[in-house]
């Protein structure tokens, strides 16, 4: 009870602290940074909370030093799709991401004629009814050209580049295919290229391997937690095993892992040449690559950077259907069939369009590409709804609005300002 | 059960609270209006509000005006209760209907007021955990910067801009389209 009087006494002597400089009116400093935070989720946009972040040192921290402010804003906001980025396409060979479901690796067939291509990416705004004024501001303002290449070009050879993965505003790029660098580029936040080197990473991993080798994908995995970091997961297959090679933006290095056995040999093999495993796509901390023949799913836990092998739900009619997978934890981990959208349920939206592949999912949204239009599909409420028609060719990549990075705490300058913005708080 | 359950809840709609503001001033209220504020809804819960409940951060000038929206907000809840309960036929629902209309402009009425009693309302709502209010105000403030110019909010919330040149012009840069 004494220690209750005691706080009884510490509160009425704020109190008259309070009263005393009640004559002073309460200024918007006063409140704290979670009230500020707060009020900042509910702001209308992006591009609001990036106007309010500008206006002094001590709201960009109140934004930038939370990262789980970054994701309820994020999920309050969910990040609209820009547009795509595809292959210039003046040989009509270019191909990289297929909606016919064949992407070809960054790096296989070195006599593939596809690569013949030059140029740069060509983007293809998402021309939207309605389009939302801050997607406006943002395709006014981005450098969609991709003029930091240009500027970087330095011998008479035609410039070439083109994008291999997609992440949070960033685009890994690939030069040709005898590169030794890959490039990774933001329209949004006008800096200078970053280079990779990948020479000898192929070789590396290409050693101790059975049967063939084939170089199949890479995926840029973007952190959660630092917005300025970022992993690249690089995945190799001989005849029956997987291996990956994962570069970190941390210490600039490439590391290869150890080759896992993923299937008995030739098991389940026909005419593909020995490529077994189809391409690769990303989801809520997975990279997921199907087989072949769709049976079985290979997956690459991007937290603990560890694969595993899943038997897949049967497909009732791969043409009518698509399948929501999840995985269930209830003694054994599996992959159970979740839902099933019919086509036939949505002949409106899908009459005119094509029968729809999946491209990417993000943020409770997966995003579909049939021959005509450009569709997503909400997770949550299972709605399907057209974005915009198709204006692009065969091969391209969806490029989202991404989170700016000055609104992160370890951004540029802010970084050096980290330690002293904290003292100055404690102060 | 029904009917011991129903004389509590008279008792509790007799029970007054005595608040008192940080000047001193003392403020009785209903319980029902004094627990929307989940603050003070454990202290009643922990019995420690014999004596009245000392707010030693709150001024009676801000105090008078959260008991304002706690009584409307709190006879609204207790509207909802009843119609869930007893009637839902349309001229019921029309009723309802106006009454919300009514709350809202009593909302609008009440955000009426300078910037200094808007922060107070929001530190207020804050330490006295009263959802609602807090909703409220924080939503007014966000919805003043809409469209405007980092200049435009500092001149408006008195914000001297502290960051350095270089620094601005970086955020800028990379953010160019949002000040488009």
């Amino acid at each position: 009870m004494a220690g209750g009087r005691q706080r009884r006494k510490r509160r009425l002597r704020e109190a008259r602290k309070a009263a005393t400089s009640a004559a002073v009116a309460t200024h918007i400093f006063s409140l704290p940074d979670d009230i500020l935070r707060l009020i900042f989720l509910r702001l209308r946009s992006l591009a609001t909370l990036v106007r309010a972040a500008c206006a002094c040192r001590a709201w960009r921290r109140a934004v930038a030093s939370s990262p789980a402010f970054r994701r309820r804003f994020r999920t309050l906001h969910p990040v609209p799709l820009l547009g795509v980025f595809a292959d210039s396409e003046h040989s009509g060979l270019t191909r990289m991401f297929s909606v016919t479901g064949h992407v070809p690796s960054a790096t296989d067939g070195l006599d593939d004629p596809t690569w013949e291509m030059t140029g740069l990416p060509v983007f293809f705004a998402a021309a939207q009814r309605h389009a939302d004024s801050d997607v406006l501001a943002v395709l006014r303002g981005g450098d969609f050209v991709l003029t930091p290449l240009i500027a970087d070009h330095d011998d008479d050879a035609p410039l070439r580049w083109r994008v291999i993965d997609c992440r949070d505003g960033y685009l890994l790029l690939l030069p040709s295919l005898d590169a030794i660098q890959f490039a990774t580029v933001n329209p949004l936040a006008r800096q200078r290229p970053d280079y990779i080197d990948i020479s000898d990473v192929d070789v590396v991993a290409a050693e101790e391997h059975r049967g063939q080798f084939v170089s199949l994908d890479v995926h840029m995995l973007p952190s959660d937690e630092d917005l300025m970091s970022f992993r690249l997961v690089w995945l190799f297959h001989d005849e029956s095993r997987v291996r990956a090679a994962v570069f970190s933006s941390e210490d600039w290095e490439w590391r290869v892992l150890p080759w896992v056995e993923v299937v008995a040999p030739r098991e389940e093999e026909d005419d593909n040449g020995g490529e077994w495993l189809d391409f690769g796509t990303q989801a809520t901390g997975l990279v997921c690559w199907g087989f072949k023949k769709q049976q079985r799913m290979l997956t690459l836990d991007t937290k603990t950077m560890e694969f595993s092998v899943w038997e897949l739900p049967q497909r009732l009619n791969p043409e009518d259907f698509w399948l929501r997978h999840s995985l269930t934890v209830d003694g054994a981990e599996k992959w159970v069939l979740d839902d099933i959208l019919g086509y036939s349920e949505e002949p409106e939206l899908l009459n005119n369009v094509g029968t729809p592949d999946v491209v990417a999912i993000r943020d409770g949204f997966v995003y579909l590409v049939a021959s005509e239009a450009v569709l997503s599909l909400c997770l949550k409420t299972w709605k399907l709804e057209k974005l915009f028609p198709r204006n692009f060719g065969e091969y391209f990549y969806p490029y989202f609005m991404s989170w700016p990075c000055s609104l992160v705490g370890s951004y540029g300058k802010f970084a050096a300002l980290k330690d002293q913005d904290v003292a100055t708080n404690d102060a | 059960m029904a009917s011991a359950g129903s004389g509590d809840e008279k008792a509790a709609a007799a029970a007054m609270i005595t608040l008192i503001s940080s000047d001193n001033e003392k403020f009785e209220v209903t319980e029902a209006t004094a627990t929307l504020s989940q603050t003070i809804r454990h202290m009643i819960e922990d019995g420690c509000t014999d004596g009245g409940v000392p707010l030693p951060n709150v001024t009676s000038k801000i105090l008078a005006r959260v008991i304002e929206y706690c009584k409307k907000h709190a006879t609204a809840a207790a509207g909802e209760e009843g119609s869930s309960s007893s009637f839902s036929d349309a001229a019921f629902l029309e009723v309802d209907r106006a009454f919300l209309e009514e709350l809202e402009e009593f909302d609008d009425a009440f955000l009426e007021v300078d910037r200094a009693t808007l922060f107070d309302l929001i530190l207020a709502a804050n330490y006295l955990d009263i959802k609602g209010l807090l909703n409220l105000t924080c939503q007014k403030v966000a919805d003043s910067v809409k469209g405007k110019t980092p200049e435009q909010i500092r001149e408006m919330y008195n914000i001297v801009n502290d960051l350095t040149p270089e620094e601005e012009a970086e955020i800028r840069r990379e953010t160019q389209w949002a000040f488009e």
